[in-house]
């Protein structure tokens, strides 16, 4: 029987490696995350085209898109998926990607965690997003006003897919996948994990050595800032959506 | 019933914070003021419930008018405890008002300048804005509403804000409601999840 005490602080339960299968912010650990905020040069406010500003202001992403509606507002719920989406966008800029590539990338991190079952280590639910995606991409795209295509059905399902598979784990049939939508799968990964400032241990914060993003490094000050001011937005009150826009608004970013 | 005399700026970013660094080194700081309010746009009239929680207080209040029909609104205002704000929000819902009902929350951060009470607000539907307020007396003269305009008038010039006509009011939050609508039925329509 599970004894830890529901008002134990997510950095608690981490360092007592305690961690329940649904894991919602507190204030202990905001405040954490505040005072351990690295020495980071401040990100001047990237200009996103506006394609991208429209995607990130598009309606908020729907509860009935998350497998289990008790993670919509966890750890892996709406404001990760919102702020992934966000750096997806940055990051988009930062390779010079196309208006459809990075509508691509903008969806394909929208959604890259719809799927898990919970916050922990939940193998396989890149897999069974990518999947999702792939059955309900009309709905996806017309969420944003979009209409998909093959292509970026194939490419943005690839990236959520690859998305929790390290790159040394690639098998050949990965590597096969990665090929045919490398740039769209490395931005993914890449702001996923750079929105990794939100997790209760500092060995879990981002690290470049695990992404292949030139433009890492210089975006950590920005993923930091967008969790520290949604995460305290929330906390005040705020929805998840709500939350990460003001925190975009901040960041001038849209 | 008081009677506030109200009118409103928008503005960018890099606007808000040099006006929140002009009233924190000019004006008397009121401090933090978070809202979530749900509010109910009725045919000339505004009731709202709101969830004061940066306060930790509570409050109904019926305006008797609409945002963009002139800068006087007379009020009506009461108090509940915070718990009983969903309770509230049911009754309204199933008085039959659950489709003129929208919710946001507003980062708000008060200021008092040359005795204009001055809110500095981010929502979702107004971006980065601020609402400059002067309380009059019930049954105050046209004279003393004339004035309390002038007053936030001056005050606004002063402090660099462009104040919105009572025309880019209307447009705005006409535009809001269109835009709100548009969205529950989009939401109604989507396909379902498979």
């Amino acid at each position: 029987m599970n004894t830890t005490p529901l008002t134990a602080s997510l950095i608690d339960l981490a360092a007592r490696g305690q961690l329940p299968l649904h894991q919602y912010m507190d204030q202990a650990t905001v405040a954490w995350i505040g005072d351990n905020r690295p020495d980071l040069p401040p990100t001047p406010a990237p200009a996103l085209r506006p394609l991208s500003k429209e995607l990130l202001a598009y309606d908020g992403l729907p509860t009935r898109w998350w497998a289990d509606p008790r993670l919509y507002t966890s750890l892996h719920g709406v404001r990760h998926a919102m702020r992934t989406a966000a750096l997806a966008a940055v990051l988009a800029e930062a390779n010079g990607l196309d208006d459809t590539d990075t509508a691509t990338a903008v969806l394909a991190a929208a959604g890259h965690d719809c799927q898990r079952w919970h916050d922990q280590d939940d193998r396989g639910h890149g897999a069974r997003a990518a999947i999702w995606l792939a059955v309900n991409a009309d709905t996806v795209w017309g969420h944003f006003g979009l209409t998909a295509s093959p292509r970026q059905i194939v490419q943005a399902a690839t990236a959520i897919r690859l998305h929790d598979v390290p790159y040394e784990a690639f098998t050949a049939d990965d590597q096969a996948d990665h090929a045919r939508a490398e740039r769209i799968t490395d931005v993914v990964k890449a702001a996923d994990a750079l929105d990794r400032y939100r997790l209760p241990k500092l060995k879990w914060w981002p690290d470049a050595q695990y992404v292949r993003e030139p433009a890492f490094d210089q975006l950590r000050g920005l993923a930091f800032d967008l969790v520290l001011v949604s995460e305290r937005a929330y906390l005040a009150g705020a929805n998840g959506t709500a939350a990460v826009r003001y925190a975009l608004a901040e960041k001038g970013l849209v | 019933m008081a009677v506030e005399i109200e009118m409103r700026a928008r503005f960018t970013k890099e606007a808000h914070d040099q006006l929140v660094t002009r009233l924190k080194a000019e004006g008397e700081d009121l401090g933090q003021d978070d809202k979530h309010i749900y509010f109910y746009v009725l045919p000339d009239q505004l009731l709202k419930v709101t969830d004061n929680t940066a306060a930790g207080t509570a409050k109904i209040t019926l305006k008797g008018s609409k945002i963009g029909q002139g800068a006087a609104f007379a009020e009506t205002e009461f108090a509940i405890a915070p718990a009983d704000v969903a309770a509230a929000v049911k009754v309204f819902n199933a008085l039959g008002f659950e489709t003129a009902m929208h919710e946001a929350f507003n980062f708000r951060h008060n200021f008092r300048f040359d005795d204009v009470e001055i809110a500095v607000k981010w929502s979702e539907a107004w971006g980065y804005h601020a609402e400059f307020e002067v309380l009059l007396e019930d049954g105050a003269s046209d004279a003393a509403h004339a004035e309390a305009e002038a007053r936030i008038t001056d005050v606004a010039t002063a402090l660099g804000v462009t104040l919105m006509t009572e025309q880019e009011l209307a447009d705005f939050t006409a535009a809001f409601e269109a835009a709100e609508k548009e969205r529950k039925e989009r939401e109604q329509q989507a396909a379902p999840i498979r």
